[in-house]
């Protein structure tokens, strides 16, 4: 299925203001930290070098590591549908 | 069998696609004039709006529409993947209860496509973990993400912050703490297993200050939904799952109307590569309409015709024609109008656009009146073909396994 192109976007921030935004969020993952209520969960983000309250349940996050997640995203994601006539056990 | 398929959807760049509503805990049913009656929905529901978006040609991705309230509400997401995979054959995006749920589901999901390698290939469902604003990740929504990393099924990595109540009541402020949420969740995803298929999704609500009611009809959710597509776009150079096509209306009204109109065409226009929640529903997210599924099938072709290019070229700017036609000519019988119509003209499905005359005599129907003749004429007609009786079985079994825990 052709999805539709849009030619001319709406911009609605500038450059730098995305840049604001994106550092602004840096600082609430590393400053305030987010709860994972999941000691495994925890115990992987300390592991990557996460600043750790297990009491909280609180993770800091340093840039680095957000960084590197964003890296590690596919910059194209395909959804797949499915084909009642290809039947996978015939 | 060709590599692409009817319904594959790829999202990148500012491709735009639709999705339907999801896990409504009412109908709003239209009786006729002005009656309408609320009522809880059910698994009888579910199937009927399951495969009226199966027919429905502008929503491309499947949500379940309906959270039934007469099955037991233990292994119900399970309930309703099994309708979504005998239903729809469309890409199935859902929620999962927490890390034996979502193992449930791409289970089920990996029968019908014949095993969990084909799945990975060709993922026909993806689950949605969802943070808990402000900045709480559940232990539910973690197993969510781990079974996705795990089995590199697509997590859709939400957010659903609501301005002046669960995030601050500036938009910018918003989008900080949405950001900050969904990278928390992307971080840990691509942790699990780097390179893992992740999408983006935020959904922004409202804090009405007047009533303290949670509002998504509101032109700050296509505000914050186009500014949030650009910066994940052009920022983070990633997939933006958005929300549009929403209304706050108890019932299919004029409200309805353009609220779901100004919310699809804002976020669509800043290029949100899958509106979702964008068919039906009603009454923030609580209620679907038969009727304004419909409806909203019709708005949504509006606005994917209307974004489309403008096209340039020496045919399209018709100037043989219009030196055949010359001044006083009309041009409606030639060969160029016949070529382009279709093309470029947006054909309507169930407005009225007929004279008083021809409408009064087809009976003055409204537009209530007509989306619900179409809703049970698709009902009537649509056909799915089945899945195998073994693996029917399979997904039974599994959904029943669930139910019990």
């Amino acid at each position: 299925m052709n999805g539709i192109t849009v030619s001319k976007p709406l911009r609605l921030l500038d450059n730098d203001e995305m840049q604001r935004i994106h550092e602004t969020s840096i600082q609430v993952l590393s400053k305030v930290g987010v709860v994972y209520e999941a000691e495994w969960a925890l115990n992987i983000l300390k592991e990557a070098g996460c600043e750790v309250d297990y009491k909280k349940q609180i993770a800091k996050i340093p840039e680095e590591l957000v960084k590197d997640a964003i890296n590690k995203s596919q910059r194209i994601i395909k959804l797949c549908g499915r084909n009642r006539k290809i039947r996978p056990y015939t | 069998m060709g590599e692409i398929e009817k319904y594959d959807l790829t999202l990148e760049g500012t491709k735009v696609y639709f999705a339907g509503g999801a896990n409504a805990v009412k109908v709003i049913e239209y009786k006729d004039g002005d009656n309408f009656i609320s009522r809880p929905a059910t698994l009888d529901d579910l199937i009927k709006l399951t495969i009226i978006t199966d027919a429905l040609e502008n929503i491309h991705c499947y949500l379940s529409p309906v959270y039934p309230q007469d099955v037991i509400q233990k292994g119900v997401d399970c309930v309703k993947c099994e309708i979504a995979l005998n239903y729809t054959e469309k890409h199935f995006y859902h929620d999962a209860e927490g890390y034996e749920g979502a193992l449930n589901q791409i289970k089920m999901a990996s029968i019908v496509v014949g095993g969990e390698d084909k799945l990975r290939k060709r993922p026909i469902i993806s689950l949605a973990p969802c943070i808990t604003s402000p900045l709480v990740w559940s232990e539910n929504a973690l197993g969510v993400i781990k079974a996705c990393a795990e089995k590199n099924v697509p997590a859709i990595i939400s957010s659903e912050p609501i301005l002046g109540a669960t995030a601050p009541v500036t938009m910018a402020g918003l989008l900080v703490q949405q950001c900050a949420e969904v990278l928390s969740g992307l971080t840990l995803s691509h942790l699990i297993n780097p390179g893992t298929p992740t999408l983006i999704c935020t959904l922004p609500s409202v804090m009405d200050m007047h009533t303290a009611s949670i509002t998504l009809g509101s032109i700050e959710t296509g505000v914050m939904c186009a500014a949030s597509a650009q910066l994940f776009r052009e920022f983070y150079g990633m997939p933006y799952v958005g929300v549009g096509a929403v209304s706050d209306s108890k019932i299919p009204d004029q409200q309805a109307g353009y609220e779901k109109a100004l919310t699809a065409l804002y976020g669509i226009l800043g290029g949100v590569n899958l509106m979702h929640l964008a068919s039906g529903m009603l009454e923030f997210l609580l209620g679907v309409s038969y009727e304004q599924l419909i409806i909203d099938n019709e708005i949504l072709g509006m606005v994917l015709h209307g974004i489309k290019k403008l096209e340039i070229n020496d045919e399209t700017l018709a100037f043989d024609v219009i030196q055949k036609v010359g001044p006083r000519g009309q041009f409606l019988e030639q060969k160029h109008t016949i070529k382009y119509m279709r093309k470029q003209l947006y054909l309507s499905k169930i407005s009225d656009k007929q004279s008083r005359e021809i409408w009064e005599k087809k009976g003055a129907k409204n537009i209530l009146t007509r989306a619900k003749e179409k809703a049970e004429e698709i009902l009537k007609t649509h056909k799915i073909e089945p899945l195998d009786e073994d693996i029917k079985r399979m997904l039974r079994n599994i959904r029943e396994a669930a139910q019990k825990g």
